[in-house]
């Protein structure tokens, strides 16, 4: 009998492999296994935590000691010293000197040398995979930090410890995202950790010369999560909290602005161009930026010039005019935008991300949208090896769905019902192998959707009345028995729909939710009627014989508005 | 024939106690600390090291399994269940925990949520509603004899570490635990003096191995945190069926571990 475990090769994690792995004890082969996992599932990184006292800080020990070697000589110079100028002759005198000279010599020597063994020995830490480890990001931030600048540090070695603390922040803070959500910190978003540790990486650079494209590389990736931050923040107090949220959207538009100017051409273009384009229409302009001084001002006097600037040179060989409101500019800049080029899978995932933005800044205006959105998706199918990306599995849902909502009313149902199932189907395989909320809240949407759609096809005579009940299952489980729709974009008449599904079904009137919020806006009859008119139109004729829509007061009313009885 | 009608040449785990030895191994790389100035020298490995690490690893392993850690471990890797329902664990422990106030910022700040201690255990087994939370004797015995006979089989590496491979505890390491600690004379008036004496620890052959047997089947209805699912089986097997086969399994480990323990230093 072998003492190795028939378990440890090409077999899952076991508790004993975190243990193991926790204490440094795992081999090469293990930890490989590990760090996949891990990476697979950040959340287990907890249990990773500890480091065992005998290695907490061993890399920071080890320039420590390469420091400790280095500076060693010192004493032994300082007592030969002594002796020299006790004899005070002329001899002595210049022995002095020279043992002086030797000691400063050594004195720099040893200070920048073990300033640079330091910053090379974080440069390796960030450049190995492990560096995504929280243990190597630690060690390298404190041995970083306790690197001040000295008489004997040239600004060049300060500028690179610079650089490097900014990146192993950047790397802390994607960490750090893991473990703590926005939503914890929507009501004083300036003290989220991940957004104050990126403040920090940005003074550190700020102020870079032009020609240091290293640190302007890093900036801009500090500004493009800052970008990113700001983003996720708004869009926690826009759906979770129903707070303003046009602050963040303006910062977030600041941010990637900033981002664009530190690099101009970096690989970061396309993915601040989509942060900025989604935060101006989502209302950035609307929101107010601080002053140096703490103060806040409107966003759109500092915003939309810049924003001008940024068309008039992606449409400078075209010689368009620039419009002047954001309303004439935003489907100009868009697809000015959407025409650059793509080549890594950063950029495909930014463009996909425009495209989904501008898709819903097109909607009223037909097939261009349609066109808009199918271009995103033919983008999301290029990629290849992205299962585990959270950010690509949500933009693409959200262009399957929103080219599912933009199909309403201009194809047939079952056309519209099959664009929307692969929405379903794609946020359903991706929230079983992920956990977030937000790929909870999307698949929400997309059921929500479906179902109202089938009730519409079962009335029809197209669909079954099983299928409505299977989506209608399964929009339970996922809303908490259809009472929490936190983030899924719904229109509150959409979910009193739902409720009057469920309680017909339920054969009970009581639990449907009324209909103020339908009455509400079957009132605000549009003078022509628009698209939107007229596929609510078809949504309340399908309830023509609701029971629990008879019985609320408001539905005679709403029929009535829409011509339908 | 009875397990306890043979007797069986198992070394007692009076080497477990052993503290001051330097195992005769490569030297490991180690940081340590002098007059305040770090340094990393290469030296060798102490038993004492390596018991204190078979226990951080026991309680380590009851910290995850407290958490819900190995039931999770199963879950994702079978695709079964979403993370959600251990989030939402977690979520609880730390909604009740109450970490001091450092801990409680740290928390805060998404930082070593989970971090390990011996408090802590206590702390979850009290949430968790478990009266005994801290490994047992067996576990500790079966990991130390586990790190050492990897020790005494693979090299140290070129970095200066040592690597073991995972997985689960082998089986032989948990038997042989159970028969090992047994063997150590207690201290204190001796029981069972009456009793046919055998060997330097003076027990009955009858008595010890009717602790170890009883030491596997607590062992086995606790959450049995270093055995595989089929180590589990097996060992389950061979209380029901053939007791001797745990004593045999034990003794073959024993047989390893003699030569073993000469050649690192820690026996003569």
């Amino acid at each position: 009998m072998s003492y190795e475990s028939a378990e440890s090769k090409g077999s899952p994690v076991t508790a004993m492999d975190l243990a193991l792995y926790a204490e440094g004890l795992l081999d090469a082969a293990g930890c490989e296994r590990v760090e996949g996992l891990l990476q697979r599932y950040p959340q287990l990184q907890g249990c990773c935590a500890d480091w065992s006292g005998v290695e907490q800080s061993e890399l920071s020990e080890l320039s420590e000691a390469v420091r400790a070697q280095l500076t060693e000589r010192l004493p032994g110079l300082e007592a030969a010293e002594r002796p020299a100028l006790q004899r005070r002759s002329w001899v002595s005198l210049a022995a002095a000197v020279l043992l002086a000279t030797a000691v400063v010599a050594a004195w720099r020597n040893a200070e920048a040398g073990a300033f640079d063994a330091t910053l090379s020995v974080t440069e390796r830490a960030l450049q190995s995979a492990g560096a995504q480890l929280p243990l190597e990001l630690q060690r390298s931030r404190q041995s970083l930090e306790r690197l001040q600048k000295s008489f004997w540090i040239s600004d060049q070695q300060m500028r690179r410890r610079n650089r490097l603390l900014a990146e192993s922040m950047l790397a802390q803070v994607g960490m750090e995202r893991k473990h703590v959500t926005p939503l914890e910190f929507v009501d004083r978003p300036d003290q989220y950790p991940p957004l104050e540790l990126c403040g920090q990486a940005v003074s550190l650079l700020n102020g870079v010369a032009a020609d240091d494209v290293l640190s302007r590389k890093v900036l801009a990736d500090a500004l493009c999560t800052i970008s990113e931050l700001r983003d996720g923040l708004a869009a926690v107090q826009r759906f979770q909290r129903d707070l303003p949220f046009a602050d963040q959207y303006a910062l977030s538009a600041a941010a990637a602005l900033d981002g664009l100017r530190a690099a101009p051409d970096g690989r970061q273009r396309l993915m601040l161009l989509n942060l900025l384009y989604r935060a101006a229409h989502k209302g950035a302009l609307r929101g107010r930026l601080q002053t140096a001084e703490g103060g806040l001002v409107p966003a759109e006097p500092i915003l939309l010039p810049q924003l001008r600037e940024l068309m008039q040179s992606l449409a400078q060989d075209s010689g368009e005019v620039v419009a002047e409101g954001w309303s004439q500019l935003a489907v100009p800049l868009g697809v000015a935008i959407s025409r650059l080029p793509v080549t890594s899978f950063q950029d495909h995932l930014a463009m996909m991300g425009i495209c989904n933005t501008l898709g819903m800044r097109l909607r009223a205006k037909g097939s261009l949208a349609r066109s808009v959105l199918e271009q995103g998706i033919r983008l999301a199918e290029q990629v290849s090896g992205a299962e585990q990306d959270l950010t690509f599995q949500l933009t693409y849902g959200r262009l399957l769905g929103n080219l599912a909502d933009d199909m309403a009313g201009a194809v047939p149902i079952s056309d519209e019902l099959l664009q929307r199932e692969k929405a379903v189907q794609h946020f359903r395989g991706v929230t079983r192998r992920m956990v977030s909320q937000e790929l909870q809240s999307e698949l929400c949407w997309v059921t929500a959707r479906q179902l109202l759609l089938l009730y519409v096809a079962e009335k029809q005579g197209l669909q079954p009345a099983s299928r409505v009940d299977e989506y209608l299952g399964a929009l339970k489980q996922i809303s908490n028995g259809l009472t929490s729709f936190e983030g899924a974009q719904l229109s509150l008449f959409e979910i009193e729909l739902i409720r009057a599904i469920y309680a017909d079904r339920e054969g009970r009137v009581s639990l449907g939710q009324g209909l103020v919020h339908s009455a509400q806006l079957a009132s605000r009859k549009p003078d022509d009627a628009t698209a939107d008119w007229e596929i609510r139109r078809r949504l309340f004729a399908a309830f023509r014989d609701s029971a629990c829509c008879r019985s609320q007061p408001e539905f005679a009313d709403i029929l009535k508005t829409h011509g339908i009885e | 024939m009875t397990a306890a009608d043979t007797n069986y040449d198992i070394l007692p785990g009076d080497w477990w106690l052993i503290r001051q030895c330097n195992l005769n191994t490569q030297s490991v790389l180690r940081p340590r600390r002098r007059r305040g100035v770090a340094t990393v020298k290469s030296r060798q490995l102490t038993m004492a090291e390596l018991s204190e690490t078979a226990a951080k690893l026991c309680f380590r392993l009851h910290s995850m399994y407290l958490q819900g850690v190995p039931c999770l471990l199963k879950e994702l890797q079978q695709d079964s269940l979403p993370a959600a329902q251990y989030m939402a664990r977690i979520r609880e422990i730390n909604r009740r925990l109450d970490l001091g106030g450092k801990r409680i910022e740290k928390l805060k700040q998404g930082r070593d949520v989970q971090r390990f201690t011996v408090d802590q255990i206590y702390k979850l087994a009290v949430l968790q509603g478990v009266p005994e939370p801290a490994p047992c004797v067996l576990e500790w015995g079966a990991v130390l004899t586990w790190l050492l006979l990897h020790l005494g089989s693979h090299s140290v590496d070129a970095g200066g570490t040592v690597g073991i491979p995972g997985g689960t505890v082998p089986l032989e390491c948990v038997v042989y635990a159970a028969c090992a600690m047994f063997l150590i004379e207690p201290i204190g008036p001796k029981k069972d003096s009456g009793a046919a004496q055998d060997g330097a620890a003076g027990l009955s052959s009858a008595t010890w191995q009717r602790q170890a047997l009883e030491a596997c089947e607590q062992y086995l209805s606790r959450p049995r945190l270093l055995l595989g699912q089929a180590d589990f089986v097996s060992l389950s097997a061979f209380l029901e069926d053939d007791p001797a086969e745990v004593f045999r399994t034990a003794q073959r480990c024993s047989e390893r571990l003699r030569p073993l323990l000469i050649r690192l230093g820690v026996r003569r």
